[in-house]
């Protein structure tokens, strides 16, 4: 069982707890040249390399993948493959076994009470991990860090427990595997910490 | 916690800001913080047991084998399987979203039957048993039977069901008025030109050689929008192996996008362009010249007929550069036979028109040596399995299948099909069934069975079609949702989703032909019913029970597999029996076999019985039907996440393409003012008037047409996703030419007028509709 955080978040609370969601929201949106940028500048190793250091975690070894190999593992892991996907990216799915489930339709009321909604131009489903991610980012950003702590918790969490181990075995790019590895250690610890 | 020095570490605000969502709370503050739906934690239902069965999608119709898995009772996931030659171990989004479908709280729950004295249309209805459902049915058909004979009762279907109530239940009832709509509004002149060139039709499985193909021209295809599954995997498949591809379509499209040229041809001039393209292969010997002497009848009267059809000449009707259109014929032939034109499914455009195109299509590829070649059109047939042994039909078969065979009533007592006659082709045309509702001529349709057909979105002229539904004595609607046809049926009775029954053995003609099954995943929810009892139980009150000797559908099913040595419990654990094809002409003269069942039993350029019929026996062109000044063509596709007008109830899908927009030249909408994604009305050459539909004013249309998706502008109250949003092109769609050797009605003669200012709808989000449904 899972308790409400006790006490007022520090200004660096928010910090790792905002720039953890900007890692989730970035990492599993489909991949466009702002995260082969990010790659190719090492922002987003150093965005690690800080969350690692705040939260006394190992940041991860990402391989300097191959572009080509990390869309096409992309696809493999979280959209289509002869396989079985990894990873239904969906964040309801992951607690209810069911596409706009009842989990989906909460966490939507609940952004929506929030004012915060999904743009037009967003062609999957509100629950998409990306989306919800980039939707915690502004509640950190927007003076709820406690609703922020709440989604990782309640939403996102589950996600990774389900998928991560998926998702490790699966992803041949260097790229996913480890990032949702150290992305579920970070939650992990995050919570923890909220919670102690 | 601690952060440093790197507290305000920048990444790309691309990768991770605001891109999904938006904020509109700037200020607010919210108290109670984030609601947290694991207090305490759920069971996890990933834990829990699950059992999985084989199916194969009904979402669209290129039933891509799945895997089914069931935990607590409740499907939770779907999946292809590697082993299913239409699925390649994947599923498109429509696939996937299958289970939304079946827990679509909106369904059809129990049969109904229309209030009495009520209007049809009014949807007052009462709850009703099967049984009296049943009675109802059998007693309004006898008294039809008695006063006009069975062929006034007429029978539409479309889906893997139709074959009970498209064929199988026509016949033993004894009408020819059994049609699909797959055929007449969609592949009728494809199939009779193919029956008439090739001696084969293309039926459900586009004979495209992919994986072999070098160089691949779309003329009408819009693949990637029209997705089907593996067709859109190999084809990615070919260009990621450096096929070159060209993309004829007035509008640039998805797959124009990922074209070497891209030719936007003036809408209604393909045919121009491709007897242009047989002109430049025979006047420039290019062509094959091998394989047309050894397989091909009637060369010297193309080539006779196709002098005249100079580049110079199309370029002046289809607005594409002669020099182009050289080039391309030039770059076709250099691939040949590893250069393809393929075949497009929905093709009933101009009417007049229709079969010349499909013809000349078929002859530019036969030029190129490719049909029955490997990188061309491959050869193939559906696996034989044997029927249930039963009493032979009255009448069989009523309707052809999307292939749309020859259908003769020949020498039986029952009269010929109510369209008999008023084209070469001999499948029945669903259209033509609505002015006999309402003239009685050329005798009378009393009776009609609409199964899962929706009639008010595939058959033009909805007004009329209301207006015939009126005259009937009898309609009954067998479907899954309350489409808004549904509610004008005087009973209507609900089937379940195709997760939660058997059907009929899938017999797919592929290069590799199978046999696939379905198996329900879970019980069938509510008071519905698969197709083959509904059928069965309604043939039994009609007093055709000895056309339907089997007890259940497993015993059916079971039967039929044992002629093959197999059985149903073996196909539980296998889903598909893939066969070994014959897929090139060299595999059929090995075994000394002819696969032209022509006439002449070659390729026919000179077709002799279109010129008994009084028909040209060899491809024109006809000016289109133009439509009034200031108003555009209408042209229309598909969405890639839904099929017709069937899946816009469910959520998942509506999540993802929610509404249609009307395509619009940039400048066109610059004249007329008119802004991107402002709502404005459409009205046709008619009056009639769709939307708000938004604007979508782009580069990628031409300046004479606009394009819309199909399905879209459901009047379906009990709908509560997919009512009223955006425009339906069925509705705009008031006027249609007869395709004089198919049947075909041509659609693509309907024009609109662009009328700006409509008020925005002001829609909820299909999120916020689902948890509004869910909570009431
Ligand atoms: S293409 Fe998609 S919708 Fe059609 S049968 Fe296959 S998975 Fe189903």
């Amino acid at each position: 069982m899972t308790t409400a955080p006790r006490t007022t978040p520090t200004e660096t609370d928010v910090a790792v707890l905002h720039l953890l969601l900007q890692l989730i929201a970035g990492t599993y949106r489909s991949p466009a040249d702002a995260l082969r940028d990010d790659l190719v500048s090492g922002a987003l190793a150093e965005a690690c390399a800080a969350l690692a250091e705040a939260l006394d975690l190992d940041a991860p070894g990402l391989l300097a993948p191959d572009w080509t190999t990390l869309q096409a593992s992309y696809i493999d892991l979280f959209v289509s493959s002869g396989n079985g996907i990894a990873a239904p990216p969906y964040v309801g799915y992951a607690i209810d076994g069911e596409l706009m489930g009842p989990s989906a339709q909460l966490l939507g009321a609940a952004f929506s009470d929030h004012g915060i909604e999904l743009q037009d131009a967003w062609s999957d489903l509100p629950d998409h991990v990306a989306a919800v991610a980039e939707g915690g980012t502004l509640l950190a950003h927007g003076a709820r860090p406690e609703a922020a702590l709440a989604l990782l918790e309640g939403y996102l969490a589950p996600w990774f427990e389900r998928y991560a181990t998926a998702i490790e075995a699966k992803d041949v790019s260097g790229f996913y595997g480890p990032m949702t590895k150290f992305l579920q250690a970070a939650i992990k610890e995050v919570t923890r910490e909220a919670r102690s | 916690m601690k952060l440093g020095r790197r507290d305000f570490i920048k990444l790309s605000c691309a990768t991770v800001g605001a891109l999904a969502v938006g904020s509109t709370a700037k200020a607010q503050l919210f108290p109670g913080g984030f609601p947290n739906p694991f207090r305490p934690p759920p069971g996890k239902w990933f834990e829990g047991d699950v059992t999985t069965s084989y199916s194969y999608c009904e979402m669209c119709f290129w039933k891509c084998g799945m895997k089914v898995s069931v935990e607590g009772g409740k499907v939770r996931k779907v999946d292809g399987y590697l082993e299913n030659p239409k699925s390649r171990g994947m599923l498109c989004p429509r696939g996937q979203a299958a289970p939304a479908t079946t827990y679509d709280p909106d369904r059809l729950k129990k049969p109904l039957i229309r209030v009495e004295g009520s209007e049809r249309g009014a949807g007052q209805y009462r709850e009703a048993s099967w049984d009296e459902a049943f009675d109802y049915i059998a007693e309004k058909m006898f008294a039809i039977r008695d006063e006009h004979g069975t062929e006034s009762v007429a029978f539409m279907g479309h889906g893997t069901g139709d074959e009970w109530f498209a064929s199988y239940l026509p016949g033993a009832w004894g009408t020819p008025n059994a049609a699909k709509p797959s055929v007449s509004l969609c592949t009728a002149p494809r199939e009779t030109a193919s029956v008439y060139t090739f001696g084969r039709g293309i039926a459900g499985h586009e004979q495209i050689d992919w994986d072999e193909t070098d160089y691949i021209v779309l003329i009408g295809h819009h693949i990637g929008e029209d997705t089907h599954n593996t067709q859109l995997q190999q084809f990615a498949q070919a260009l990621t192996r450096g096929a070159k591809l060209v993309v004829v379509d007035p509008r640039f499209s998805v797959a124009a996008a990922k074209a070497k040229d891209w030719l936007p041809i003036k809408p209604a001039t393909d045919t121009a362009l491709l007897l242009a393209w047989i002109n430049v292969l025979i006047e420039e010997e290019i062509y094959d010249a091998e394989y047309v002497e050894k397989y091909t009848l009637g060369f010297e009267q193309l080539a006779e007929h196709a002098a005249q059809y100079t580049p110079e000449w199309a370029e002046a009707i289809t607005e594409i550069p002669a020099d182009t259109i050289r080039r391309i014929a030039r770059e076709m032939a250099a691939h040949a036979p590893r250069a393809v034109l393929p075949v497009g499914r929905h093709v009933v455009w101009y009417g007049h028109d229709d079969s010349h195109r499909m013809r000349a299509l078929y002859f530019v590829n036969i030029l190129l040596g490719n049909y029955g070649m490997p990188g061309g059109y491959y050869l193939c047939d559906a696996p034989i399995v044997d029927t249930f042994p039963a009493p032979e039909l009255p009448l069989a078969p009523a309707a052809g299948g999307c292939g749309g065979g020859p259908v003769e009533v020949g020498d039986s007592p029952f009269r010929p099909s109510v369209d008999r006659g008023k084209f070469f082709g001999t499948a029945t045309s669903v259209q033509e069934f609505i002015e006999p509702m309402i003239t009685g001529e050329p005798y009378p349709v009393k009776g009609l069975f609409a199964y899962g057909v929706n009639i008010f979105h595939s058959i033009p002229m909805v007004e009329r079609t209301k207006e015939a539904l009126r005259h009937l004595d009898l309609y009954v609607a067998i479907d899954i949702l309350p489409m808004e046809h549904v509610m004008w049926a005087d009973v209507i009775l609900p089937e379940c989703t195709f997760l939660e029954r058997h059907d009929d053995l899938n017999l797919v003609a592929h290069k590799t032909p199978f046999i696939q099954a379905r198996f329900p995943a879970v019980e069938p929810m509510y008071d519905s019913k698969p197709a083959w009892w509904i059928a069965r139980e309604l043939g039994i009150k009609l007093g055709l029970g000895e056309y339907f000797p089997w007890e259940n559908i497993e015993e059916y099913l079971d039967r039929r597999l044992s002629s093959i040595g197999s059985s149903l419990e073996a196909m539980a654990e296998q889903g598909t029996i893939v066969r070994r094809g014959r897929p090139y002409i060299a595999d059929w003269e090995r075994l000394n076999r002819n696969p032209f069942d022509t006439p002449s039993g070659q390729l026919e350029f000179y077709s002799e019985r279109f010129a008994e019929a009084g028909l040209d026996p060899l491809p024109v062109f006809i000016d289109p039907m133009e439509g009034p000044s200031g108003y555009y063509r209408l042209l229309y596709g598909r969405s890639p996440v839904h099929t017709f007008a069937r899946t816009h109830n469910n959520a998942v899908l509506m999540e993802m393409d929610s509404e249609n927009s009307v395509w619009l030249n940039t400048r066109e909408a610059e004249r007329l003012g008119v802004s991107h994604r402002e709502y404005v009305y459409l009205e046709n050459q008619d009056g009639v008037v769709e939307g708000p539909v938004r604007a979508n004013v782009t580069e990628r249309i031409r300046q004479d047409c606009v394009y819309i998706t199909h399905g879209y502008g459901h009047k379906a109250p009990l709908m509560k996703l997919a009512n009223g949003r955006g425009a339906s092109d069925t509705h705009l769609q008031t006027r249609y030419d007869l395709d004089p050797y198919s049947g075909g009605a041509g659609l693509r003669n309907n024009w609109v007028r662009i009328v700006p200012g409509a008020p925005d709808p002001q829609h909820k989000s299909i999120a916020q509709l689902v948890r509004e449904r869910s909570q009431a």
